[in-house]
């Protein structure tokens, strides 16, 4: 697979942040490698008619939905930014990560078919699992750039927003920390983020963390 | 739009047909070189397959037994770089 070719610039502060060419060039990468394409959720009827039945069942808030995910349904993935521009909840290393967890879910797909979509919908459970399983790209994405971990359980509350309980928190909760026993020393289990990582540490090794001394 | 909210309809219809339970919520274990974990259903769920997991210095990694504060319940499995395993892991 031909890698993408950026434009050199000269970043400013080159420890801030990815560059808006390079937020593009990354997603354009990841997208090739998956068949993905992108759409406005903005201009989505479909999300649009989502929002409201969650908004309805009482499970998000419509302008939450709409702002603050972003969506994938099989291979097309509705974000509410433009890639490569930062809004008030979207800066471009977020834009970066969450465009992992979104491959995450695309290889579920891939592995489990029909049944991840059934799964997803129909099983509280099952739901928290998938989530669990591609917010541990978060996880490893976090751990690449700053050589920490942040709080499984904050992650895990995230899921209140996707109609789960406390127990499904619980265990999400048990999943990023054991995750983070293999990510702490050094280990990445989800596909994406070794695509995506295979990229970083080629195009942005700037942002990688290095430990000093 | 109406194929969504039929396919939203029926998913709440299914959702609440909940199998029978195999193991206590948060349990975990492995089996054979995957680290498990006992969902909200009381099913066993994959969370990593030991064998998939990759390094910068080539580690092997094993489903080992782990203590730590930052796991609830200060304990559970997880893939391990073998030589941190002991006799306790299985790759």
């Amino acid at each position: 697979m031909r890698t993408p070719i950026i434009r050199k610039t000269i970043p400013i502060f080159p420890s801030d942040g990815p560059l808006p060419d390079e937020v593009r060039a990354f997603w354009k990468y990841m997208q090739k490698h998956y068949g993905t394409r992108v759409v406005s959720k903005a201009s989505s009827k479909q999300m649009k008619a989502i929002a409201w039945a969650l908004n309805l069942l009482g499970i998000t808030d419509k302008k939450r939905f709409m702002e603050r995910y972003v969506t994938t349904i099989g291979r097309t993935i509705y974000v509410p930014f433009g890639l490569g521009g930062a809004n008030e909840h979207w800066n471009l290393w977020s834009q970066i990560v969450v465009c992992v967890h979104e491959h995450q879910h695309v290889e579920q797909l891939k592995r489990d078919g029909w049944r991840f979509k059934w799964r997803y919908l129909t099983s509280k459970a099952k739901r928290a699992i998938y989530e669990a399983e591609a917010y541990r790209s978060n996880f490893e994405l976090y751990y690449w750039r700053y050589g920490k971990l942040p709080s499984a359980r904050k992650r895990a509350e995230s899921l209140r927003h996707y109609g789960c309980s406390k127990l499904e928190i619980d265990v999400t909760e048990k999943y990023l920390a054991l995750s983070a026993e293999t990510i702490k020393r050094g280990g990445i289990a989800n596909g994406a983020s070794k695509v995506a990582v295979k990229w970083l540490n080629r195009y942005l090794p700037r942002l990688r963390f290095r430990k000093v001394g | 739009m109406m194929r969504v909210f039929a396919t939203i309809s029926i998913a709440l219809l299914l959702s609440a047909c909940i199998p029978h339970s195999v193991c206590e919520v948060n349990e975990t274990r492995c089996t054979g070189v995957r680290v498990e974990i006992c969902d909200s259903e009381g099913q066993w769920a994959e969370v990593m397959d030991c064998t998939e997991v990759e390094s910068f210095d080539g580690n092997a990694w094993a489903c080992c037994p782990v203590q730590s504060p930052d796991i609830p319940g200060g304990q559970g499995h997880a893939c391990l770089p073998v030589d941190e395993c002991g006799d306790g892991g299985t790759r």
